[in-house]
């Protein structure tokens, strides 16, 4: 029996490779006894019923591997997301979660052992916290061991982004440990110093930091010592809670307002979401799908009425945001997660060895992929082969539902305005016969003089 | 005298808390925290004080 290549970091409870309908556990002996505690005691039920936990079980029909004491199963959920690729809300969800599952563990005297954001995955657009490996006793007076990691991993990354109008993803993206809040403070400083908890969880814990990091091993262990009363934990996590509630992204999105503002013709948009709907009828659907360039994704919540998953990816975080905050208490909030990804650069495999956190490409196996208004963005935007574009529709997918927008197209002019390269051999006559090399042409409609549509069959 | 106060914690397991944001929650945790933190701070900072006076010179290093 092997472990998850991912799981490796925390001593007492490890994922076991496989890839079957549930995520099996390995457990310690302390695991087990705390875990056996919350079950009967109704914690856990408790806290699945109210949507901070992860469903789970014990599975005493599973052997646990040498070493080990139990087996825990809980469902696997359909896409492996990462923080780096969540937009500001979907962290501040994620944050929020952390903190009301803290809150709540204290109560029973059980904490959170560590608050990495990993610990969340998203369910379509609903965080879950998975990691029931991150639950641990609380031993008597200790103050909350993982508030530094959760400053890191939530609080800095939504404070640069709300106080300062910086993305996090970028920074998220090349730092596995999130943003550090000594970091931070340089950012932020000076005129960020009067906004909320700028001063106390950023400026403070920077300087306490400098001033503790040549501590003598003693000190160390006497400040790990100190005691905190539960209620002054509880208070905190709670002040953390309203801290972050209160945030709101200060960053503009060029994408967000697009499904309003862009000069599209009704008639042409209506031909347009047909052409993907009989896509959809004539493939009867499936597990999964992925649109690239989603947008506010107008056409994820169409593939979400035929496939089970549909992750809806934009390079633009206010669009994906602006998604997945219109999502929230809908049925489609089941089916679609936003996910901000830029078709140039996907999530490369991160982490230990490469092998901690998946690239994009091995998180899943969509049926269909969208490609809908963003070849004009890669070819003549960033300069991609007009070959190589269709490599890409058909990459992942046995399908793929292709739109072509020529040069003279308004929204594509607008993209060369500034330009002076020129596009040699990006046509429409090239694109059919390209696309007609690659695949097979199950279906074409011409949505206006200079765009046109293809559902390709691999 | 912190070490008679003090609960030694298992819950911190492999995540490595800086004492810096261990500090930083004893100050936030009110009265009581802030106590010890300044009491810890005190310790620190005495010792360190006597140290100078003492004026021992430091170990030289061996490399």
């Amino acid at each position: 029996m092997s472990f998850d290549p991912s799981s490796f970091r925390d001593p007492d409870a490890r994922v076991l490779a496989g890839g079957g309908p549930d995520v099996l556990r390995a457990l310690s002996q302390d695991a087990a006894t705390l875990d056996a505690r919350l079950r009967r005691a109704g914690v856990l039920a408790e806290l699945e019923r109210d949507g901070l936990l992860i469903a789970s079980q014990r599975r005493d029909d599973q052997l646990a591997p040498q070493g080990w004491s139990a087996v825990l199963s809980a469902p696997r959920l359909p896409f492996v997301s990462y923080p780096y690729e969540w937009s500001f809300s979907m962290l501040q969800d994620a944050a929020l979660l952390t903190l009301d599952l803290q809150a709540r563990l204290l109560s029973h005297a059980a904490t959170l052992k560590d608050a990495s954001a990993f610990n969340v995955l998203f369910d379509g657009a609903r965080p879950v916290f998975v990691d029931l490996g991150s639950l641990a006793e609380r031993a008597g007076n200790a103050p909350w061991g993982a508030y530094g990691q959760f400053g890191d991993h939530f609080l800095a990354p939504l404070m640069l982004e709300a106080y300062r109008g910086i993305p996090f993803q970028p920074l998220w993206r090349g730092n596995l440990e999130g943003l550090p809040v000594r970091q931070l403070a340089p950012m932020l400083a000076p005129f960020g110093l009067l906004r909320g908890g700028v001063l106390t969880h950023v400026m403070l814990r920077a300087w306490l930091e400098r001033r503790t990091q040549h501590l003598s091993v003693d000190a160390r262990r006497e400040v790990r010592a100190a005691p905190l009363a539960p209620q002054a934990v509880a208070r905190n996590v709670a002040g953390l809670r309203a801290l972050i509630a209160g945030l709101r992204s200060g960053a503009s999105s060029a994408w967000a307002t697009y499904d309003e503002t862009n000069s599209y013709d009704p008639a042409a948009a209506e031909r347009k979401m047909a052409f993907v709907r009989d896509a959809c009828a004539r493939l009867g659907g499936g597990r999964q799908a992925w649109d690239w360039g989603a947008n506010t994704g107008r056409y994820s919540r169409l593939l979400a009425e035929h496939y089970a998953t549909v992750v809806a990816m934009d390079a633009d975080a206010g669009a994906v945001d602006r998604l997945y905050t219109s999502l929230r208490g809908t049925d489609a909030a089941r089916r679609i997660l936003p996910l901000v990804m830029d078709a140039m650069d996907p999530s490369p495999a991160r982490g230990w060895r490469g092998t901690e956190r998946l690239a994009l490409a091995e998180r899943g196996r969509p049926e269909l992929v969208l490609s809908l208004a963003l070849i004009h963005h890669l070819c003549l935007g960033r300069g991609v082969p007009l070959d190589q574009f269709l490599d890409f529709a058909l990459q992942d997918a046995p399908h793929a539902v292709v739109e072509f927008i020529a040069a003279e197209d308004p929204m594509a002019q607008a993209l060369l305005a500034t330009k002076t390269v020129t596009h040699p051999g990006y046509d429409a006559a090239a694109f059919r016969h390209l696309a007609a090399q690659r695949g097979r042409v199950v279906a074409e409609a011409a949505l206006s003089p200079t765009r046109q549509l293809l559902l390709l069959a691999r | 005298m912190i070490g008679v106060l003090g609960v030694p914690s298992t819950a911190f397991a492999y995540v490595d808390p800086s004492a810096g944001s261990i500090l930083l929650q004893l100050l936030l945790g009110g009265v009581a925290g802030v106590l010890v933190a300044l009491k810890l701070w005190w310790k620190r900072l005495s010792s360190w004080r006597s140290r100078r006076v003492a004026k021992t010179p430091p170990p030289s290093p061996s490399r």
